[in-house]
Formats: structure tokens, sequence, C-alpha cells
């Protein structure tokens, strides 16, 4: 009796099968489109922004422009008209509004520069940070308190009192001297020194592609 | 034989291919949190400025104050009926839940930090999940012999005449170094053309 129910069951063991796999797969296509997060999760979201790491000091900023870095990438969140009055040295000018326009992404999603994006404060540098973080893009900085900062503590130093240390007069020399660079009270003579200077930077790069040039013809 | 063990691989398969399918679903896991804005919306939001609130305009009866700083600043000075949420804590089931009782009572939450640049973090991660009731106090906060004092605060003003300290015609200049920066980008990718010549001259 036993043996011959089995036979019965395992006689029709492949339309079982077949049913099952066919109720799984309508299951599947039945199945809600459930909500997916595209990119960066909140809660990773979150950690990046708990992180302070993302914030540039103008001191370290000075540093690097000085250095002539060729690694920064400067982005100037404020409208043109602002933008041509005064920015700093090498940036360019992505209007707040237009950092999701597809022509600036170039600019904003690569993995070779450290974009460093500044408005007038920190405020709405640090909200096209989240936006474009949202987005996973990489290597997103911002300049902490913006180019008002940039202005009280590079191009308008606060002067150190007797009692402060050592450190604080050295950080007041390298930012009188940087000020110096980035043209503060310097004659129109060196302006266009400076000008001259800035082009130079742009060079660079071309030089090295010459070199890597007979290097491939070998 | 051979016919057997034929159907027998074929069975077996079937076992496993609904075994399979059994496990993906048993083991879907859900986001916890979905954002509900896109990131243009986000930014057209951002840009109208209507999530800024000035200390004077909030209705004291229908809203509640949440203080974004550390827990150690919170004890030494806040707001009066504040509570107090650090950024790092805005997603926890908790928090997440007395949002959505606040959201659902209808009343309105105001973030504030020491300056608005500190709420914004929070303000923004939240909007952007479907919280529309968030507001932003436009004001700075500080402490003063020990009272708790909340002043008005210029958001992303720039300082008056700082353009005064170039004191020369310094500035098209600066202009024309700008037009030159963005040429570099561009060039990086003639780099990844001679890659492609490499080869060529490897013949």
């Amino acid at each position: 009796m036993i043996n011959r129910n089995l036979a019965k069951i395992l006689a029709k063991r492949y339309i079982i099968l077949a049913s099952l796999l066919l109720i799984a797969a309508l299951g599947l296509v039945l199945l809600p489109a459930y909500q997916k997060n595209e990119h960066v999760t909140a809660e990773d979201l979150l950690a990046k922004v708990v992180n302070p790491e993302r914030y540039v000091t103008s001191d370290d900023l000075a540093h690097k422009i000085i250095a002539k870095d060729p690694s920064i990438l400067l982005i100037d969140l404020r409208d043109e008209e602002e933008y041509a009055d005064y920015t700093l040295a090498g940036a360019l000018n992505i209007p707040f509004d237009a950092i999701l326009n597809a022509d600036y992404e170039a600019y904003l999603n690569q993995g070779q520069y450290d974009v460093v994006l500044f408005s007038n404060d920190d405020f709405k540098a640090d909200q096209a940070w989240l936006i474009l973080t949202r987005l996973d893009y990489k290597n997103l900085h911002v300049l902490k308190g913006g180019i008002n900062g940039w202005y009280n503590t590079i191009l308008n130093p606060p002067e150190p009192t007797e009692n402060m240390a050592k450190e604080a007069f050295e950080r007041y020399d390298f930012r009188k001297a940087a000020a110096m660079y980035f043209g503060v009270g310097i004659k129109a003579q060196d302006n266009e020194q400076q000008l001259n200077r800035t082009p130079k930077k742009v060079v660079v790069p071309v030089m090295k592609k010459k070199k890597r040039k007979p290097e491939g013809g070998c | 034989m051979k016919e057997l063990e034929k159907t027998k691989r074929i069975s077996i398969s079937t076992v496993i291919f609904i075994l399979v399918i059994l496990i993906g679903v048993l083991t879907f896991k859900k986001p916890t949190n979905v954002y509900k804005k896109t990131n243009s919306e986000t930014l057209a939001m951002v840009n109208t400025q209507d999530y800024l609130v000035d200390y004077t305009d909030v209705d004291q009866s229908n809203s509640v104050f949440i203080d974004i700083r550390e827990r150690f600043e919170y004890s030494k000075g806040h707001i009066g009926e504040a509570l107090n949420m650090p950024t790092a804590d805005i997603l926890e089931e908790q928090s997440i839940s007395m949002f959505d009782g606040l959201r659902d009572a209808g009343k309105t939450i105001v973030f504030y930090g020491k300056t608005p640049n500190e709420a914004n973090s929070a303000w923004m991660i939240l909007y952007q999940l479907g919280y529309e009731n968030i507001k932003i106090l436009n004001s700075a906060t500080q402490l003063v012999d020990n009272r708790f004092e909340v002043t008005n605060y210029d958001l992303e003003k720039p300082i008056a005449n700082y353009l005064e300290i170039f004191n020369n015609g310094n500035l098209e200049n600066s202009e024309d170094t700008q037009v030159l920066a963005p040429v570099t980008p561009k060039k990086v990718i003639a780099v990844k053309k001679k890659k492609k010549r490499k080869p060529e001259g490897g013949c």
C-alpha cells in the first residue's frame, strides 16, 4: 500500500514541482515595486554629515593655492555678479541653482580633483555638499566659513595679542604673507605679474603630457 | 538508466530553484528610511528660504524647539522648552517615531544650533525623508553670562566692502585668471586619449 501511494505521488512529482515553480514565478512578478534608495542611504548620508572631514580650513586652502597644488578644484557657488567681483584664485563658477545641471556634472563628479565648494558663508556650500553627496559624488569638500571666513582669516587676519602662543604669531605671519600673495595692497604692476603666474598653473599638466608622448613612442 | 538520471537531475535542480526563490523572499529587507524628495525638489526647496523662521515668528503654542547641539552644550543652556537631539541621533528609531508623531499632530518642529549652519544638515536629511513640518531657526544662539541669548543672524550675507582691501582694479585681473582655470579639467580628458595612442606607438 505504502509503495503504491508513494509511486502515485512520485508519478505526479513533475506536475507538483512545475506548479510550485509557476507559483513562485508569479509571486515574483506580482511583488510590489518597492521604494529603493538610489545612491546613498539616509543613514550613510548622516554618517558623512557628522564627520567633520568635509571641511577645509581657509589656512589649509591658502597653503594649497600658494603651493599650486594641482589636485584641488575650487567651485564658487555664488551668483555670477559676485563671482565677477571677487573669487578665489583659479575658482570656477557654478551658481548654486545650477549644481544639478548636466553641464557641470563633469566638474563635480570626478575622482581626480578634490573639489572645494564655497559660498559667502558655509551654509549654501553645505547644502550643495549634501545634495551632491546624496548623488554619491566623491571628493567633495566645503570651505569652512566661505568667503567671509576667507576674508576674516586670510585677507584681513586679526592681529595676535601679546599673551598668545607662538603659533598664533606664526599663523599671523603666514596669513599676512598669503594676503600679499592674493593681492592685498599690492600695486597694479604686481597684479599683472600675478596674472602671468596663474596661467603657468594651467601649463603644468600640458608639460606632463609631452613627457608621456615620447614614453609611448619609445 | 540514463533516462532516470536525467529526470533525477531535473527534479533536484527544480527543488533548488524553488529554495533559492524562497530564501530570497524571506531575507528581503525593506530600507528603513526612504527619500521622499528627489534632489531637484530639495534644491528648489532650499532656494525658497521658506524653511527659515525667525524667533519672533515662531508660533509657540504649535511648535516644538529641538536643540541639535551636543548634550553638553544643551545642558549648559537652551531655549526654554527645547528638547535635545544631537544631529547624529536624528535617524534613531525613537527620533523617527517622535517626528512621525509630531507630524501627525500637525506641529511645527524648529531646529536650532549655534548658527543656522549647524542645524542645516539635520533639517536637509529629514526634509528629504519627507518631513515638511521642520524649520530652521534663523538665529545665532549663545550663552552670555549664564543666560541663553538668541540673536538674529544674517545668513550668507557677504561682509560689506570686503573688496576695499584690494584698493585697486584687481577685479578684472582675477576674473581673467578664472577664465583660464576651467580649461584644466578639459585637458585631463586629453590625457586619456594619449593612452590610446600608446599601443600604437609601441607597435
